[in-house]
């Protein structure tokens, strides 16, 4: 009980010290996460609105595999990603293996099937009529689509947590892809496995930390955003 | 003649196996008010949705101002029209974004856009709804909301899809009132669908009656209210079945008909000897305490077996040998001192008579 909470301790004085390392792996953390978290919505986004407006032979399928890629497990993309991107694989000549690039794609083979899978989850929510009753006011079929992702957004913000969530948390694959390189690909979930592993737990604690406040705030966020919206749509109800 | 300003030729659609609408012609005037009426599910709302350019029928042709909708100018022909859904969907925002949203999607500049939000706000007393949010509306403002999203685009065809159906009666002729004033006074060429008789009758300057996908009749409301082409349509416009009977002679615009020996002058085509239905609207029969002399050439005595309470009429059933209902008015009722079992006499204008060939039943 002793050593956590020395160590529990010594993490709030490293915090407090503003410890230079600490906050250039926190910050690394977030520029390879949001980068991840916003391809994965160019891509998931798009995906999900078009599997919810069209049909077509193969759709089913489509679907059944994004909901299985929800939960893919990373250290299997992990995997993949290193094959293609090692020194004497397909891509090697792109020189990404260990860098944040290959972290980044990794990342978003993991968030893509989980934003398309909320989004698709979100559009469907949407009453079919939005559609018909933009078309029917003079929208073209991209209007039309723009409105339907509009009417949305709310529940989209679930997608985007959601995205967030899965990528920051991540350890398997951006340790494979990135080889948690001091000061070059090192993030705070490798840090953490590093650290305990070396018996620094106090390091280890402290970096949990910050993961543990960027989640909450990036989420905090969103869920502001998101129930501050959705009081102000609440239907009438009797008091 | 002048071309009209829709046309639908030769158009069939089907969904899966079944066949909704067949629909060899139809055409819409530049400034009239065409009903679409019909009985629910007979293929009203994929009329009109073919009409208005958002769905494309599987097999015919759809020209406007005599040129024919191709994909390339799908959309320009499409922008010149409004639908407006029976559930209004409004979107997210409030109540001036759901008004804009069409001249938003056209492109239209600001300063127009100003001036049309002013006009449409004053035709539709919407002022102090502008800033209020969409979706905390009641069912009457919401369409009031809905009329003016279409009205201030100026369309060259509006077509409204059972527009009131889902509203309490108090609002829904609120509202039918008001559209039959902005119609009015702003030339607007509609096609209305409905399967109310009263908002037909009410609204349109020319009707078509839609059952099973097919048009049945099509013509001026007090033709096709007064002299209906079938059975079928007979009683969708608010005819009863009266008897049946056969022709005994043809007595120039007239038919003699005789059921169990009662002779019945009517109004009708049909062959002599042939069977023929009548058709009669309660509300023109004349209830009297004894006959008169007037214009009226059928008089039947019966026994009144019932007398209900309608909405704003009362229906009086009498037993002449056969069963004649009669709808008048309570003040009516009340001086001829109509009861149960009480005699009366039944006045009917041969005009007000329709004989149809008894063979023409529906489905045939």
């Amino acid at each position: 009980m002793d050593m956590i909470w020395t160590g529990i301790v010594k993490a709030v004085n490293m915090l407090a010290s503003l410890d230079p390392e600490i906050y250039a792996i926190a910050w690394l953390t977030v520029k390879i996460t949001v980068a991840a978290t916003l391809i994965g919505l160019c891509i998931g986004i798009p995906a999900g609105l078009g599997l919810s407006v069209s049909r077509f032979p193969g759709r089913r399928l489509i679907i059944a595999l994004i909901n299985t890629g929800m939960g893919l497990p990373p250290v299997v993309v992990g995997l993949f990603v290193a094959l293609f991107l090692w020194r004497i694989g397909p891509l090697g000549s792109l020189r990404l293996i260990y860098t944040p690039a290959a972290m980044v794609i990794a990342q978003v083979l993991i968030v893509v099937p989980i934003i398309a899978g909320l989004s698709l989850a979100a559009f469907q929510n949407v009453d079919p009529s939005a559609l018909l009753q933009a078309r029917a006011l003079g929208a073209s079929k991209a209007q039309a689509l723009l409105v339907v992702l509009k009417e949305s957004r709310l529940p989209q913000l679930a997608a985007v947590m959601a995205g967030f969530g899965g990528a920051v948390s991540e350890v398997g694959a951006v340790l494979m892809v990135g080889g948690n390189i001091n000061g070059q690909t090192r993030v705070l979930t490798t840090a953490i496995v590093q650290e305990t592993r070396m018996g620094r737990f106090e390091v280890a604690i402290a970096l949990s930390f910050v993961l543990l406040a960027l989640s909450f705030a990036v989420n905090a966020l969103l869920t502001f955003i998101q129930q501050k919206g959705a009081q102000e749509w609440k239907p009438h109800t009797w008091k | 003649m002048e071309t009209p300003y829709l046309e639908m030729k030769g158009v069939r659609h089907s969904y899966g196996p079944l066949r909704v609408l067949d629909v060899p012609l139809f055409s819409v005037a530049k400034g009239e008010c065409l009903v679409v009426f019909g009985p629910n599910g007979s293929g009203k709302s994929t009329l009109l949705r073919i009409a208005s350019l958002l769905e494309k029928p599987g097999r015919g042709r759809v020209f406007y101002r005599g040129d024919e909708v191709s994909g390339k100018t799908g959309l320009d022909v499409r922008r010149r029209f409004v639908l407006l859904l029976q559930q209004p969907y409004l979107f997210r925002g409030n109540v001036e974004k759901n008004v804009l949203f069409g001249l938003k999607v056209r492109g239209r500049p600001k300063l127009e856009i100003r001036k049309r939000l002013d006009k449409a706000a004053r035709m539709f007393s919407l002022g102090p709804l502008l800033d209020r949010d969409a979706r905390k509306l009641s069912g009457g403002e919401a369409q009031r909301v809905n009329l003016a999203r279409a009205f201030i685009l100026e369309p060259d065809i509006l077509f409204l899809d059972e527009p009131f159906s889902a509203l309490d009666a108090p609002t829904r002729e609120d509202l039918i009132h008001e559209l039959k004033r902005v119609l009015k006074e702003t030339g607007q060429t509609t096609v209305f669908v409905t399967h109310h008789r009263e908002e037909a009758a009410f609204l349109a300057t020319r009707v078509a009656v839609l059952v099973g996908g097919r048009i049945l009749q099509v013509g001026e409301t007090e033709r096709v209210f007064a002299s209906p082409a079938n059975d079928e349509v007979a009683r969708l416009v608010g005819h009863a079945t009266l008897l049946k009977g056969t022709v005994e002679e043809r007595r120039g615009e007239l038919l003699v008909i005789v059921h169990a020996g009662l002779r019945i002058l009517a109004a009708g085509e049909a062959r002599e000897g042939s069977e023929v239905l009548l058709f009669l609207r309660p509300e023109d029969v004349l209830l009297a305490r004894r006959k008169f002399e007037s214009s009226i050439r059928n008089w039947f005595e019966g026994r009144v077996v019932e007398v209900s309470p309608g909405d704003r009429l009362v229906l009086v059933s009498l037993d002449c040998g056969f069963l004649l209902k009669a709808r008048l008015t309570r003040a009516a009722v009340d001086e001829l001192g109509l009861r149960v079992g009480e005699t009366a006499w039944a006045g009917i204008k041969a005009s007000s008579l329709r004989a149809l060939p008894a063979g023409a039943e529906s489905g045939d």
